[in-house]
């Protein structure tokens, strides 16, 4: 949410090594970027702080690495791959190898998922080679628990 | 087999989700979904969910507003349809999945066409509008409706046209404003769409159904057929299919009929119906009634076949439980013919109660409550009542049978009869009855040209007593002797019904031998019996007084693939003379190939000798040629009773038939005599679109006629 | 010359309890099937259990077909074509549908319609014993 933004990344691991002169960082075992709703988790992260406070960018690699948060709507986006790169003034997060992200009730799949966290737009992309495609699933929407599920129009067909 | 005429391409089943998987699953290239609800597919996009499949090249999807729109060569396919487009959207609010400038196969059933606009729905079905509709396939088509709109509704069998233009070879040859045809490759109920049909019996006569579904348990099919020569017979058929009943009404009513000697409406009615009460009660229904006695011979009927003698009409309750059966029967019939009146029961009630006696045997108790009566004044009512207690002890292995069977006859009646009637006004019977039958079963195996084939012998005996008392007294209601061929020999009654129960001292010789190929088919069964009778009946036929029975044979030997011989014989006991014989010899090297050579031969039927041959050929002549001709000869009369022809052609979507036959004609003269040597001939031509509603060729010609038409009985008797 | 007396078992091994029963409830040849199964010893299950084989009888049909006419051209001999359709499902394997015809000659008389409404009835329920018959003897190659 936009709470998020404005609250300080805290980064925790296992170990951390601190490059000062290219002021990049790497933090390794079980790392967890957290801003907020926002939580990143990754075996790996490298934090490229070159341009300066407020437009560092991060880079996690795990098998997966997993990346979550709470919208506006209150509804949760849960996504993982072999690599994410969170841009924190872009507020853009982009996905790459096997990425799957998921929002209220459908799913998406592909080799490459960039998500625009303030316009809310995701663009989901197969491998060049186009052996892997990008899967979507839409879940029918949930009814609210309170009126009864049979006169509510279900979708009939796609 | 040969090659199929008409290749119809594989209709390829849509890989669609498991039934319970509610979701939507959208595979593309690219995908950008904004705020969660609008969402843009493009590159080789492929829709599935459980009902459908569709692919295009673009594809939107709005989650809140249920909308769904494609564009880009589109392919829908579900269980039903399979359609190409350039322009799809889903209609959220009616549900309606709608493509544009169509192309359509119906993948349950060869037919196919263009079709403006497609609208696909689960509740209402599909919708087709502005559209061709033909069976023929890519290239020939023969024959194309052209409609303003076909609906094809689900669960019904029948699609419906609007504003229906018929084309053949591209000319309109005919306009019909309302117009429906079966849709599935299922004959409906010998329901031919619609029937051409020209014969000297009502000139020419079409036929066109109009389907109209109630309810989704019951539908009323309206079928006015138009005669040239009797005039407007509607045939209307009524069906309801509930949990608990189920059942058919068929009424068919012919106003004036131009060619009848009497000036009164003719008609028919039918009903078969079936209930499950509760449990264990059932309630079923036959009735079938006609206004005169050459309905069926003058306007053919669907159900009855012109020889029939009579009909039935019969109201049935039943109750069934693990040990007890209780059966209660109103019996009528309409006679056809100047028959005498038939008792008939108004009641009949049948009691069955059977239950183990021990570890091995089983104590049984039939009984039966009747009362007989009949509208010829001349037969008089009367009252049955009959108890047969049981004991029998079925034994039984791998290689043998044994029963032994000891019970008690015991009747009662009451008879309407004047005092100086030779039948007693009240009387009864008390008869004893032993039974032992044993059979025992060998086998071996032959090695017979390099196959191994299982040979069985197994011989049966019968010992039957029963104790003879005079029955003279009693009155005949519903009984006559039993035809006694291989199969009745081990019977232990030689009476049908009660009111004559002949007392026996015999024993019965059987033999049957088998031969089965590995896969355990019979190759060959042969069977020969007699009965020896230790003590003349009493009531035994009348000419009849040899030690003996007829000798009763049966043969049936699948010679190799293509022949085969059935064959049956008895022979009487003193003379050696022939009293039923009958022989048929098949030639049949495939589904469309066929001879057959009949002959049967009965002594005494009905006081009549018959010695009648039949032979029967079915060949394709060409392609697309079928032929079949039936040729049945009466020696004794020296006549032929049925000459009958059919050459049919069958194009991949149409068919046409032409049938010549003359038989003999049992039309009923005003006092309801038939005369016994006038003939009757016509020549029918009837043309049919293949794929609705249609029937292989081959075998339906060979079920024409008199001597090959198959008629189903209402069983659950 | 060879013959001894028949081994195999009346129904294979698979078929020491089974379930039996027909679509349409009490049907007539159900009725017979199950008082022949009482002679045998095999346990006739009240349910369908997965572990067991379960035996579908459809309804069965009866039609008849004409033989010879007598001088009238109304029929003096029918034949009755008995026919009978039915599933088994062995556990865990693919159902299988079984179907035969078995033939008898009925001889049809109009003045004593009644009493051939019974002679009907008796060549009916012997085919209906004969068909249980042909059905364990199906039932018996499946092993």
């Amino acid at each position: 949410t936009e709470g998020d933004f404005q609250q300080p990344i805290q980064v925790s691991s296992g170990s951390q090594f601190v490059d000062g002169k290219n002021k990049t960082s790497v933090f390794k075992d079980n790392v967890r970027i957290e801003q907020g709703s926002l939580l990143i988790q990754a075996d790996e992260v490298e934090v490229i702080a070159s341009e300066g406070k407020g437009k560092e960018v991060f880079i996690a690699t795990g098998n997966p690495t997993t990346y979550s948060q709470l919208m506006e709507d209150g509804s949760r986006i849960s996504a993982s791959a072999q690599r994410i790169q969170y841009r924190v003034n872009g507020r853009q997060i982009a996905l790459e190898g096997q990425a799957q992200f998921q929002q209220d009730n459908s799913m998406v799949k592909g080799d490459r998922i960039i998500f625009d966290m303030d316009a809310e737009q995701l663009l989901a992309e197969g491998s060049k080679q186009g052996e892997e495609r990008v899967t979507t699933v839409f879940q029918p929407e949930e009814k609210a628990a309170g009126n009864d599920n049979q006169n509510q129009k279900e979708p009939q067909e796609p | 087999a040969e090659a199929p005429l008409c290749p119809v391409p594989p209709v390829s089943e849509p890989e669609l989700l498991a039934g319970d998987n509610p979701n939507i699953v959208v595979t593309a290239d690219k995908a950008q979904i904004n705020q969660d609800t609008l969402a843009f597919f493009s590159g080789n996009v492929d829709i599935q969910s459980r009902d459908a499949q569709i692919h295009a090249q673009q594809a939107t999807y709005n989650k809140r507003e249920q909308f769904l729109g494609a564009t880009g060569d589109i392919r829908y396919r579900d269980r039903q349809i399979e359609v190409t487009s350039d322009d799809l959207f889903l209609d959220a609010d009616s549900g309606r999945l709608n493509l544009r400038q169509t192309q359509y196969r119906l993948s349950a059933y060869p037919g196919r066409g263009a079709a403006g606009s497609i609208g696909i729905n689960q509740r209402e079905g599909i919708v087709l509008d502005d559209v061709t509709f033909t069976t023929c396939p890519a290239g020939q088509e023969d024959w194309a409706l052209k409609a303003g709109s076909l609906e094809l509704s689900p669960g019904k069998i029948w699609g419906e046209a609007k504003h229906t233009r018929l084309y053949i070879a591209d000319v309109p040859v005919l306009y019909l404003p309302y117009f429906s045809f079966p849709v599935t490759d299922r004959r409906q109920s010998g329901l031919l769409f619609p029937k051409f049909t020209s014969s000297d019996r009502v000139g020419l006569s079409y036929e066109q159904p109009y389907y109209w579904n109630i309810a989704p348990n019951m539908d009323l099919t309206l079928s006015p057929r138009v005669m040239t020569d009797r005039g407007v017979q509607l045939k209307t058929e009524f069906r309801y299919l509930s949990r608990k009943h189920q059942g058919q009404l068929n009424l068919e009513y012919l106003d004036n009929d131009r060619r009848f000697e009497l000036n009164e409406a003719r008609y028919a009615y039918r009903l078969s119906h079936l209930s499950q009460l509760s449990e264990n009660w059932l309630f079923s229904a036959d009735i079938n009634d006609i206004s005169d006695d050459n309905y069926i011979v003058d306007l053919g009927s669907d159900f009855y076949s012109r020889a029939d003698t009579h009909l039935y009409q019969t109201l049935k309750l039943d109750y069934f439980s693990e040990t007890l059966s209780l059966n209660m029967q109103l019996r009528d019939f309409e006679i056809i013919g100047d028959h005498p009146e038939s008792y008939r029961t108004l009641p009949e009630i049948k009691l069955n109660y059977q239950v183990p006696f021990g570890s091995v045997a089983h104590f049984g108790l039939h009984s039966e409550l009747a009362y007989f009566d009949s509208p010829d004044p001349g037969k008089h009512a009367a009252s049955r009542f009959h108890i047969a207690p049981t004991l029998s002890l079925p034994l039984s292995n791998e290689w043998g049978e044994l029963l032994g069977e000891v019970s008690v006859l015991h009747t009662r009646y009451h008879q309407d009869v004047a005092a100086d009637s030779t039948l007693a006004k009240n009387t009864s019977r008390t008869l004893g009855k032993a039974r032992l039958y044993g059979a025992i079963n060998f086998e071996r195996t032959l090695n017979f040209s390099g196959q191994s084939l299982t040979q069985t012998l197994e011989p049966k005996m019968q010992y039957l007593y029963t104790s003879y008392e005079d029955q003279s007294e009693i009155g005949l209601y519903d009984t006559n002797r039993l035809l006694n061929d291989y199969d009745g020999l081990f019977r232990g009654q030689s009476f049908a019904g009660l009111d004559r129960i002949s007392d026996a001292n015999h024993l019965t010789v059987g033999l049957t031998s088998r031969l089965m190929d590995e896969s355990e088919s019979e190759l060959l069964r042969a069977s020969i019996g007699q009965i020896f009778y230790l003590q003349t009946p009493e009531m035994g036929n009348a000419q009849q007084n040899s030690d003996r029975s007829a000798l009763a044979g049966e043969l049936d030997w699948r010679i190799n693939n293509h022949w085969s011989l059935q064959t049956e014989l008895q022979l009487g006991a003193e003379d050696q003379a022939m009293e039923r014989s009958s022989m048929s010899l098949n030639y049949q090297p495939s589904a469309s190939k066929l001879l057959q050579a009949t002959y049967r031969y009965v002594e005494n039927i009905g006081n009549e000798e018959i010695e009648q041959a039949g032979f029967t050929v079915a060949w394709p002549l060409a392609k697309r040629w079928q032929w079949v001709a039936r040729w049945y000869h009466d020696l004794t009369q020296h006549r032929s009773i049925e000459t009958y022809t059919g050459l049919q052609y069958d194009s991949c979507c149409w068919s046409i038939r032409l049938v010549a036959q003359r038989y003999l004609s049992n039309r009923f003269d005003a006092l309801g005599h038939q005369n016994t040597n006038e003939f009757e001939s016509g020549i029918s031509l009837q043309f049919e679109f293949k794929g609705m509603g249609s029937s292989d060729s081959a075998r339906s010609l060979l079920d024409e006629g008199l001597f090959g038409y198959r008629q189903p009985y209402f069983v659950n008797q | 010359c060879g013959f001894k007396l028949r081994e195999t078992p009346l129904l294979g091994a698979s078929f020491e309890q089974f379930y039996v029963h027909s679509t349409q409830p009490h049907a007539p040849l159900y009725r017979a099937f199950y008082q022949r199964l009482q002679q045998l010893p095999y346990q006739l299950l009240e349910q369908p259990e997965v572990t067991e084989p379960v035996i579908t009888l459809y309804p069965e049909r009866l039609d008849r077909r004409l033989l010879s006419l007598f001088s009238t051209g109304q029929v003096a001999e029918y034949e009755l074509v008995y026919q009978v359709r039915y599933r088994v499902t062995l556990p865990n394997t693919e159902p299988q549908e079984f179907e035969f015809e078995l033939r008898r000659e009925y001889q049809d008389d109009p003045n004593a319609v009644l009493a051939k409404s019974r002679e009907m009835q008796i060549i009916l329920s012997e085919m209906r014993d004969k068909a249980s018959e042909r059905i364990l003897r199906q039932l018996s190659k499946l092993g």
